[in-house]
């Protein structure tokens, strides 16, 4: 998923914290989590599957205004869901996952590079 | 004119404050010192390769002709003495001058196209790229610009290894842009093809897709993956809860109303806008022109007549036509 934002971001010319932090203001002005979205746990901290196949965090920069709405979205998100079972899953972390899970998954999801045409023997 | 191998003791050598080479004047500079600093590494290393020229003053010391920046290399990395040629040559000043610049004029540099196939070389030897750095005297980013010569896109590699391109940066910066970007800088499919870019030319169509990339258009072609990394994509977006989420309503207000790439093509006004390429495999002109000859008759159309009916069509013309006919034939 780093290396998809990082070739993302390079074909618009952007820095990658720039369009981490671009994804999360939409997702926290759209609120799809409202509409069907649910909060997804990383990979990292599924702890078997991090050791099976060696899943690594993603780190970005965030600025304290944006650390605080952030934690302000996290609190709202854990007191919605502390009636159900999945409350445990809510963290900064899952949030922040869930931001760049929606932009790949959803709103900008990768294209398969075409595949090359087999001219066979023409010579 | 006779000459003489000596090995002379640095404080035995003076400068000659008229020397023609003037970027010595800003050795004091970080990026001049930086170049000296490698260039006195090496020496450190492997030595002085090729010896000062030298010519002998009255008062028995000697004053330098050509070697400068080896002089105040060998001086950084502490050596005593250096090898120089003593050459026999008059105190008249146009005798001195015309010695001083014989060497620089003669002297052919590598290209950088050259210069990038012996790095590839040394990497593909099992070099790490540090250690050619270190081996080179030169710093870690210009060997890594230099590595990735040899991965660049059909397109920019044409242009570099063609002379059209003439630093390595600017072909690893353009490489990194989009290819509409990529045509644009090149001006693929202007009349006024530019015959040199320099790295400023890449500089500025980056920023001014930057400054038009602020603004988000949808839809936007997203990056295109390998089938492997396209794969392990999906793979690590499987997700062991479902979603019950429509993004469509998301989509417009993330990136806008939906709308053509204005930006590119606003960046495309001044130059008419190239006909999008379908990427082909390395054909031969054999191949190529088979390919042509099958397509006409598979279409029923007549061969298309080039440029210039007694040579053979250039690989542009060939790969321009055949794009446009494949992408009809789709």
């Amino acid at each position: 998923m780093r290396d998809y934002l990082k070739a993302y971001a390079q074909s618009r010319c952007r820095k990658l914290d720039d369009i981490c932090v671009e994804i999360l203001e939409g997702f926290m002005t759209l609120r799809p989590f409202e509409r069907g979205l649910k909060i997804h746990v990383p990979m990292s901290l599924r702890s078997r599957v991090a050791e099976d196949q060696k899943w690594v965090q993603l780190n970005f920069f965030l600025s304290d205004e944006m650390t605080l709405k952030v934690n302000q979205l996290c609190e709202e998100l854990a007191a919605g869901a502390a009636a159900s079972a999945n409350s445990h899953y809510i963290s900064r972390a899952a949030v922040l996952y869930t931001a760049l899970y929606w932009f790949v998954k959803y709103m900008r999801p990768a294209q398969l590079e075409p595949a090359k045409v087999d001219l066979g023997d023409l010579a | 004119m006779s000459e003489t191998l000596l090995q002379i003791p640095l404080q035995e050598l003076q400068v000659d404050p008229n020397q023609p080479r003037r970027e010595l004047e800003s050795i004091h500079s970080d990026t001049e010192f930086r170049t000296l600093q490698g260039l006195a590494e090496s020496i450190t290393r492997i030595g002085i390769l090729q010896p000062l020229r030298v010519r002998k003053l009255a008062q028995g010391s000697y004053q330098i002709l050509s070697g400068h920046r080896r002089f105040e290399a060998a001086k950084l990395a502490q050596k005593e003495a250096v090898p120089c040629i003593v050459v026999e040559c008059s105190d008249k000043p146009g005798d001195v001058r015309l010695a001083q610049i014989t060497e620089n004029v003669q002297r052919k540099a590598m290209t950088s196209s050259e210069l990038a196939w012996s790095v590839e070389e040394l990497v593909k030897a099992g070099l790490s790229q540090a250690e050619v750095a270190h081996k080179l005297g030169v710093s870690e980013s210009q060997i890594s610009v230099l590595a990735r010569i040899s991965r660049l896109s059909a397109l920019v590699s044409q242009a570099f290894h063609s002379g059209q391109i003439k630093s390595p940066r600017a072909a690893y910066d353009l490489d990194r842009l989009a290819p509409e970007l990529q045509r644009q800088v090149l001006g693929e499919g202007s009349p006024d093809k530019r015959s040199s870019i320099g790295q400023k030319d890449v500089q500025l169509i980056k920023d001014s897709w930057k400054f038009n990339s602020q603004r988000k258009s949808h839809p936007f072609v997203a990056p295109a993956l390998p089938p492997k990394e396209f794969t392990a994509l999906e793979e690590a977006l499987k997700a062991e809860i479902d979603d019950n989420y429509d993004p469509q309503s998301d989509l417009d207000s993330f990136f806008g109303p939906d709308r053509p790439l204005d930006s590119v093509q606003e960046l495309h006004q001044a130059a008419p806008a190239a006909p999008a390429l379908v990427r082909l495999p390395r054909l031969k002109l054999s191949q190529a022109r088979r390919l042509i000859q099958l397509i006409c008759y598979a279409e029923r159309r007549p061969e298309p007549k080039f440029s210039s009916p007694d040579r053979d069509p250039s690989a542009d013309e060939l790969t321009r036509w055949l794009s446009s006919a494949l992408k009809a034939l789709r």
